[in-house]
């Protein structure tokens, strides 16, 4: 079986973001970016299936600015075998909106014809939290989100989904996609022999307009604030100052 | 893209990347202070390193060593930044002991020690100076008795970090007793476990998590097999070792010192007084603005050496100015950061303490800043 993951180059989860002085959007001019983390965990885990012998080739795509072939990098060395990045935009700041991005996949997946595609909950730059819904209703294929354990037997995968107040198990039948969340599993770390193999794996490039996509956006950014700065707290002396404190602010 | 200047190819940026991501997951701050507060050696996080390959990097290619010097520099770079414990424990094991077997050892060593040595199974520590015997290291007393099959060993070894890790310890004895000074002197693995070996750790200012020790060796036997290196011309032989050291211990010198940099920034980028932030007064920006530059020009220097390394060219000289200068800028950079942060750079809150305890440190081993001046010198023809 093939698995395909689709891996997002985001700004990277340690950097502090600045908000563009005209609020247009983040800054991501000079800033450290990385693989959306839990597209890491979707490399992870089909790396995983890979080594237990449940899938036999695992392939990575990015849409994007070209730069994302770091991304693709990083996924090959962590263990993917090939990678396929899809340019759709010049300009960094541009990000390509979770519909064009599914029809995308959805092309690919009709070239490639994996029997999953595993992908990220959500990006955590904007946190859609979309892209693989509407890639599954788009083909027409089951779909698994939120993925806590992925267990795949013959023409079917089990998977255990966190959802609010609980897991849930769900059996769905391949083809089928499926979105990791936090506590999937531990992605490793790319290792020098791995990376340095990883220069020498496939990495095929074509343009969303090759795929006949319009990545167009539909949406408009209104503005870009940074959360309200934490005012200053402060001590008290006893319980009792606490609860007056609490009644004197009105939330108690 | 790192904020701060690398000289890195991509495929080093990559490198980097994962060793960022390694050492931010399994050395926080929080962890790193706990180490050194109750002196403990952070044993999962090395096993860790090693099973990532770091403990294979500069190895030859047939034990799985793939990276060159600029990889060192920028690996030692990013682990000194949060613990530089774990970059001296990787120096004295990879670079220097590890470096040493396979540069000088005979096939039976290499093929028995190095594979060990990759997978972190099997650990060193270094072992030149002596009591009487510090930045004067060709004076060291201790014996070898040369036997048949074994050398028999006796004296006393001091500073040396890891012994209480060690399971073998790279000692340069002396073993023609007749030689003075530079001649005769030989490198033998004395393995920790032999009869007359006693490790004594040192209290010490800085370094906890990896205790520093005298070793004292009473007719210790050492099987003949376990010499680095020809009889009796192992000082010769050690001196590529011992610059191969110091760009390391410059690499350290230029990641620690940007930690103490970006926590300076962190703080008094921060920090209000007289209702503006610190960075808001020259005299401390200024002050940051220095300690960067300095940080700067010693990376410089560092990565010069480090290119000399991997050219195979002779780099005494450009080592030697590396680990000078950057073990000086280390010093002033946590002593700068010490005073923009006032009260809170003396506390053991935060990190600026320990860079001020740990700089010093540097100036002194690996050849004191005097040492490698008179090595410049001796380059330069004075």
């Amino acid at each position: 079986m093939k698995v395909l993951i689709p891996v997002k180059r985001v700004i990277d989860y340690n950097v502090k973001v600045r908000v563009k002085a005209d609020g247009s959007g983040v800054d991501l001019a000079n800033v450290k970016m990385s693989m959306n983390p839990f597209d890491e965990l979707a490399v992870e885990e089909a790396i995983r299936l890979k080594e237990a012998g449940k899938a036999d080739e695992v392939v990575v795509v990015s849409i994007g600015v070209k730069q994302a072939q770091e991304t693709l990098r990083t996924a090959l060395a962590m263990g993917a075998d090939r990678a396929i990045l899809i340019v759709a935009a010049d300009d960094v700041h541009q990000d390509i909106e979770p519909l064009a991005v599914a029809k995308l996949l959805a092309a690919v997946v009709k070239d490639e014809e994996p029997g999953l595609v595993l992908c990220g909950k959500q990006a955590i730059d904007n946190d859609m939290n979309a892209t693989g819904q509407m890639l599954a209703a788009l083909l027409g294929w089951s779909q698994a989100m939120y993925a806590n354990k992925v267990e795949v037997e013959g023409d079917h995968a089990v998977v255990t989904r966190e959802v609010d107040g609980g897991l849930q198990t769900v059996k769905v039948t391949l083809p089928t996609v499926i979105s990791t969340d936090l506590r999937l599993n531990e992605p490793r770390y790319a290792s020098l022999p791995n990376i340095m193999k990883a220069k020498k794996k496939p990495l095929e490039e074509k343009t969303a307009a090759d795929l006949g996509v319009d990545v167009a956006p539909r949406l408009t950014v209104v503005k870009t604030a940074e959360p309200a700065g934490r005012a200053a707290g402060i001590k008290v002396g006893s319980v009792d100052e606490l609860v007056a404190k609490l009644k004197e602010a009105g939330v108690v | 893209m790192s904020k701060h200047m690398t000289f890195d190819d991509d495929d080093r940026l990559a490198f980097r990347d994962s060793v960022e991501r390694y050492i931010r997951d399994h050395a926080d701050p929080e962890s790193v202070m706990e180490w050194d507060e109750r002196k403990a050696f952070p044993e999962t996080v090395v096993k860790g390193m090693a099973e990532q390959g770091w403990f294979a990097l500069t190895l030859p290619e047939e034990y799985g060593g793939i990276g060159n010097y600029l990889d060192m520099t920028s690996m030692l770079e990013v682990i000194a930044s949060a613990s530089i414990t774990l970059a001296r424990f990787w120096n004295i094991n990879v670079n220097m002991v590890g470096g040493a077997i396979a540069a000088l050892g005979a096939d039976h060593l290499k093929s028995e020690m190095l594979p060990k040595l990759a997978e972190g199974k099997v650990r060193f520590a270094f072992a030149l100076s002596e009591n009487n015997s510090g930045s004067d290291a060709s004076a060291l007393k201790t014996r070898a008795g040369v036997g048949e099959d074994a050398f028999t060993v006796n004296g006393t070894k001091m500073w040396i970090t890891g012994a209480q890790q060690a399971d073998y310890i790279l000692t340069a004895v002396r073993t023609d007793p007749n030689a003075t000074r530079h001649d005769g002197i030989s490198l033998v693995l004395i393995p920790c476990e032999a009869e007359g070996v006693t490790v004594t750790p040192i209290p010490l200012l800085g370094g906890h998590a990896v205790r520093t020790c005298e070793v004292n060796f009473i007719d210790v036997k050492v099987p003949r097999d376990l010499m680095v290196g020809d009889l009796h011309t192992g000082w010769k032989q050690l001196m590529p070792i011992l610059a191969k050291e110091r760009v390391a211990l410059a690499a350290m010198c230029t990641g620690a010192g940007q930690a103490a940099t970006d926590l300076a920034i962190e703080y008094c980028t921060q920090r209000q007084q007289f209702g503006r932030r610190l960075t808001a007064f020259q005299a401390v920006s200024h002050r940051i603005v220095e300690m960067q530059n300095r940080t700067d020009a010693g990376r410089l220097l560092t990565y010069h050496a480090a290119r000399k390394l991997n050219a195979g060219q002779p780099c005494s000289r450009e080592a030697s100015q590396a680990k000078l200068f950057a073990s000086d800028s280390y010093m002033q950079t946590a002593l700068d950061g010490l005073q923009v942060m006032g009260a809170n750079g003396y506390s053991m809150e935060y990190a600026m303490q320990r860079h001020f305890r740990e700089a010093k440190v540097f100036q002194i081993f690996g050849g004191t800043s005097e040492i490698q001046k008179n090595i410049i010198g001796k380059e330069l023809g004075l």
